[in-house]
């Protein structure tokens, strides 16, 4: 019985590649400019939070000081942020952060 | 009486009637997409996707086409002028699977090129790709794309 149900299930595949497993994108880096000016202060609200404008040499930790006036709280931002921010020591020019209950 | 109530309401019909066809042409105009509601608009007139740029943000080779491996760029150009608008790249791939999005908000003073650009560090898994850019929330229009070996 259990040999008949192990042909079975040879016969059931549909051929003999392994099925696809669904691709990660979780490392994908992004960035961006323009020739436009940047609206690079807080430009709106998104909940209960701003956004901000990421600019050439800024960290996590410099927005945090920015707009918290303290630099140890950039994890809140990281948190708030974890769909665009994949490593929190990468942030790049251009990329608009949640900075959530500023 | 009659008549002149009776003349009146056809006036007033056919006015209605024209100023709904009108209304309905200038909803329909594609010139419109992205506008803001200030009075004061932007549109976005062209997207351009290619592996490199040049210094004033437009693809060095317009193409549809990637290698695993290849950064991928997106021109976006728009025209008009606003005190912000923002801009949203939404990339997809075939599965349905939200790649990337990301966001910039310019303030745009004419005609601008904004671009927006990814990469994956151990390549881009093969086949077909879609770009959505939107412009103050609505969708300003599509690029398909695709990764081959």
């Amino acid at each position: 019985m259990e040999r008949e149900v192990r042909l079975m299930g040879i016969f059931d595949r549909k051929d003999d590649t392994p099925p696809e497993s669904k691709p990660d994108f979780s490392n994908v880096r992004s960035g961006g400019s323009s020739t436009a000016p940047a609206a690079s202060r807080p430009t709106g609200t998104i909940g209960s939070g701003r956004t901000y404008i990421v600019v050439k040499g800024d960290s996590l930790s410099k927005i945090a000081k920015r707009e918290y006036g303290d630099a140890n709280k950039w994890r809140a931002i990281y948190e708030a942020n974890r769909d665009v921010i994949n490593d929190p020591d990468l942030i790049y020019p251009g990329q608009e952060l949640k900075v959530p209950g500023a | 009486m009659h008549t002149r109530l009776l003349g009146t309401s056809i006036v007033a019909l056919t006015l209605a009637a024209f100023l709904s066809a009108a209304c309905t042409r200038s909803s329909d105009n594609p010139g419109a997409t992205g506008t803001t509601g200030t009075g004061v608009g932007v549109r976005v007139s062209q997207i351009d996707m290619g592996r490199s740029l040049t210094a004033d943000k437009t693809v060095n080779d317009n193409t549809d086409s990637f290698k695993p491996n290849d950064t991928i760029y997106a021109s976006i150009a728009t025209e008009g002028s606003a005190p912000t608008a923002t801009l949203k790249a939404r990339w997809t791939y075939q599965d349905g699977q939200v790649v990337n999005e990301s966001t910039q908000t310019i303030a745009p003073t004419g005609d601008a090129r904004t671009e927006f650009h990814i990469s994956k560090p151990n390549g881009w898994p093969t086949g077909t790709y879609k770009l959505e850019v939107f412009l103050n929330g609505s969708s300003a229009g599509t690029r398909d794309f695709d990764v081959e070996r």
